[in-house]
């Protein structure tokens, strides 16, 4: 009887090795599966014919769908969505994009998560083991897009998109400013990019207090640094909250630094001359007055160490009633959780603060028009044998036709016409499996993110609440075209060595002192000593090294 | 002269039979070895093969020409490294986490071992193991969450302290406690597993010896402190030779999960420091010079703690 259980016990251990193996194998073959079938994608796609069809001419304008059996690969990391919609060819988005390009795509996704991602590209870049389309930050590609070039990853688009895309062309030509952008220093355009046609898209974060109480007591939405401090003491006091304003370092230093007319980094300042934040006498005061709301337990006590959730967590069970958030990320979130339970419960934008009343906002937030890094520019390797297709099909989204359909999708579906405006249909807003809107449009259309330019009234769906629009509109009212500084301005190559290692130190120290300071740990009699070791760390080397960055990019 | 062709004769025998013997030995335990081969080839291909990856730390290292078309620099990066501003503080806060786990983290599971040997409940004894194996299962984003709650000023251990009179404080802002909390945390979650290794070496000791020492009239303390520490001591000293090991790595992602700029001072260690570098540049090849900079002082590390072990008493790695 003993020796049968014996048996038994080790032909069930067998089985579950056998099982275990079996499952672990089975979710790696979905990677595998995905890049087996690119390593015979790419093979078709050498095989057919390598020239153009002779249907389409060289330098006109291609006619959608086009006559091809070319199959493009793709590259692209996971935007948003869930794990089960990872593999992307069974999206309707795509299928519909094929069926209207006339050309297949074989979509490659890596495992989600940003580290994953960068993990995922740089094997794929040095195994040089690549499709023919990659989206990715090329400004996050060691080096920049330039070097992206230079090593032959992937290819200047100068030639290509005189040729093969008319459509993107117009875009660039009647923007100076995007061309700047998109060009590396050497005049290279690299991608094929995401961009937004209106401010009103590149605005999402502000500023926002609890109506309810600022009604309660009788208080107008703050404008300035005072108006602030008093409604967060009648907060403190009247509303018991125990931390009326809950924000973390990065978040406070963007919204409140501004109002003294600085910034924790590089600026320019009213003159025109670029300077940085910290080492300004202006910032003493900033670091004085934060350091009073500290003191006065006006301030989350533990804001250095506080992360997104922890900033919800304090909105919504009222121990704040001001903090810095996202319309939709935020603002809407905050709104559609607190319906249920507390009807009083309102949200309100304020403009981003000022010294002295009647003073335009020094910056404000707001993301560039063409984000460098981020997941969805594309561009055509080298390992691409149809340049032409590939340019063709990108440049198919920048149409008329193009533009729209990768905006709000097929009619009926992801959307309908009502009055001429395409509203997204309930599948997005309401979407029956609970993905929010952003994921759920990621399935019916891409206008989350792609190659594409995002059409105004996708962000206006996006945040339809009139406290959403209300508070965008505050937020997009500040004077930070004069003062910011473009982020695609990177150092010269050789330069950029020395620059990560002065900044890495400085930003280091500087976020040291400035949480010391403002918890009282260090006194701000010693701010004279703080100015003069950010010096001693090679500030100015770094202001110079900046500043013939830009001087670089504005001669683009 | 026959002599010493006799005394060639035998070095070449003595040579012939090691190999000869090697070859019996494989003959006669043939699927011993056959076992060990894919585990020698795992070895070779995934650790050691991939070594000359390392060379990256020498180079200017850009994925898109790969490590063999990226230029050369020597020691650029590790000159980089060396005079960097806040080399010395990343330094000594690495070096003096890791003693400090050392010198509390290291005794604990022994203890908890030996205090688990004199329990002579048998259902008692399994219920303590069981829940204090149980930490160790649970992940490290998840116990660094509970940490950082726990923490706050408004949380659970600070009621605790005004309960005697205490005053509330952020006690994760604090960098005088970073290190406690760091270390006490890591205790708690690792100690029950600990003492699995040094259970299974205590229950190989001869119960004979204590029967001997009870006869000799030696009570419990004394059976503790003359057999069981001595019987394990071999064991203990083995595990201590290879923590010397992994001085130079603390655990970057517990670091980056609790560590905020207000405790920088004394939470920012090497791992981190270059981790926020990188994303400043995405140097592969500085991150490279700093982990061989690490692996290199790590092994000069085990090596002396052998060399000496060696010396001591007849217990080493090799």
């Amino acid at each position: 009887m003993k020796r049968s259980a014996q048996r038994i016990v080790s032909l069930l251990l067998g089985l579950c090795l056998l099982i275990s193996l079996a499952a672990c194998g089975g979710e790696k073959d979905v990677s595998s599966q995905n890049t087996g079938s690119n390593g015979t994608a790419a093979g078709t796609a050498s095989n057919t014919s390598v020239g153009a069809p002779a249907g389409t001419a060289n330098t006109a304008a291609a006619v959608y769908p086009m006559k091809t059996d070319v199959t493009l690969t793709i590259w692209s990391s996971n935007n948003n969505l869930p794990g089960e919609y990872n593999d992307k060819n069974n999206l309707p988005f795509y299928e519909g994009l094929q069926k209207r390009t006339g050309v297949k795509l074989k979509c490659i996704t890596p495992v989600a998560g940003q580290e994953q991602a960068k993990a995922a590209f740089s094997l794929m870049v040095s195994s040089r083991d690549m499709p023919d389309i990659i989206q990715y930050g090329w400004l996050d590609y060691p080096g920049g897009a330039q070097k992206a070039i230079e090593d032959k990853v992937i290819l200047s688009l100068n030639d290509i998109i005189d040729q093969y895309a008319p459509n993107l062309k117009k875009v660039i030509s009647s923007d100076k400013e995007l061309g700047k952008m998109l060009k590396t220093d050497a005049g290279n355009y690299y991608v094929f990019p995401f961009i937004r046609e209106d401010p009103y898209q590149q605005v999402y974060r502000g500023p926002l207090f609890r109506k309810d109480w600022l009604d309660e007591l009788g208080l107008k939405v703050p404008e300035t640094v005072d108006e602030w401090y008093t409604a967060l003491k009648a907060f403190k006091e009247k509303k018991g909250a125990t931390a009326p304003l809950t924000v973390n370092l990065d978040y406070l230093n963007q919204i409140l630094a501004q109002a003294y007319r600085v910034k924790v980094d590089f600026y320019y300042d009213d003159n025109g001359k670029l300077q940085y934040g910290p080492i300004q006498t202006q910032f003493k005061d900033y670091l004085t007055e934060m350091k009073k709301w500290y003191d006065e337990d006006l301030i989350d006590k533990d804001f250095s160490i506080r992360k997104q959730a922890d900033l919800d967590a304090n909105i919504l069970s009222g121990k704040s009633g001001a903090t810095i958030g996202n319309a939709s990320g935020q603002l809407g979130k905050y709104l559609n959780a607190m319906k249920g339970k507390d009807d009083k419960f309102d949200l309100v934008g304020s403009y981003y603060p000022v010294l002295k009343a009647g003073e335009t906002p020094f910056w404000g937030h707001s993301d560039p028009k063409y984000t460098g890094s981020g997941t969805v520019n594309a561009a055509i390797t080298t390992s691409c044998k149809n340049v032409e297709i590939a340019a063709r099909f990108l440049d198919y989204c920048y149409s008329d036709e193009g533009k729209f359909y990768v905006n709000f999708g097929e009619e009926g579906v992801a959307h309908t016409l009502v009055n001429g405006y395409p509203t997204y249909t309930e599948v997005i807003t309401k979407n029956p499996e609970g993905l929010s809107f952003s994921q759920a449009c990621q399935i019916y259309t891409s206008a989350f993110g792609f190659a594409f330019v995002q059409d105004k009234r996708y962000t206006e769906q996006l945040s339809p609440m009139p406290q959403q629009k209300d508070a965008i509109k505050k937020w997009v009212k500040t004077d930070r075209e004069k003062h910011d500084v473009p982020s695609y301005a990177s150092p010269a190559a050789s330069e950029v060595n020395e620059y990560a290692t002065i900044m890495t130190n400085v930003q280091t120290f500087r976020d040291e002192s400035m949480v010391k300071f403002i918890m009282g740990v260090e006194s701000l009699d010693n701010f004279d000593k703080f100015t003069s070791e950010i010096k001693k760390a090679g500030i100015e080397r770094a202001l110079q090294i900046k500043q013939n960055a830009l001087d670089k990019y504005n001669s683009r | 002269m026959g002599q010493t062709r006799a005394l060639h004769s035998a070095g070449n025998k003595s040579r012939m039979s090691v190999v000869s013997s090697f070859i019996k030995d494989v003959g006669c335990n043939r699927a011993l070895y056959i076992m060990l081969v894919p585990v020698i080839l795992y070895y070779a291909v995934f650790r050691y093969a991939p070594m000359y990856g390392a060379i990256i730390a020498f180079k200017d290292f850009s994925p898109g020409k790969g490590i063999l078309g990226s230029p050369w620099v020597g020691l650029t990066h590790f000159k980089d490294f060396i005079t960097g501003y806040y080399f010395s503080r990343t330094v000594i806060n690495t070096v003096l986490i890791s003693l400090y786990d050392l010198i509390f983290g290291f005794p604990a599971p022994i203890i908890l071992a030996l205090m688990l040997n004199e329990i002579k409940n048998n259902p008692f004894k399994r219920a303590i193991q069981t829940i204090t194996y149980m930490p160790h299962f649970v992940s490290l984003v998840v116990i660094c969450g509970i940490i950082m709650k726990f923490t706050a000023t408004d949380g659970v251990i600070n009621d605790f302290l005004v309960f005697f009179g205490a005053e509330r404080t952020s006690l994760m802002q604090r960098p005088e406690l970073f290190r406690t909390i760091f270390i006490a945390s890591g205790i708690w979650q690792q100690v029950g597993w600990g003492t699995i290794i040094y259970l299974a070496a205590i229950s190989s000791i001869d119960m004979e010896l204590y029967e001997a020492c009870t006869i000799d009239g030696g009570g419990r303390l004394r059976q503790l402190l003359h057999i069981t520490l001595p019987g394990i001591s071999s064991t203990i000293v083995i595990l201590l030779i290879l923590r010397m090991g992994s001085i130079m790595n603390v655990g970057f992602e517990k670091i980056i999960l609790l560590y905020s700029p207000a405790t920088y001072q004394t939470a920012d260690v090497i791992s981190s420091f270059v981790y926020r570098k990188g994303l400043q540049e995405f140097s592969f090849s500085y991150s490279a010079a700093v982990g061989l900079f690490n692996s290199v002082v790590d092994f000069f590390l085990v090596a002396s703690a052998n060399w000496i072990s060696r010396k001591v008493n007849e217990t080493s790695l090799w």
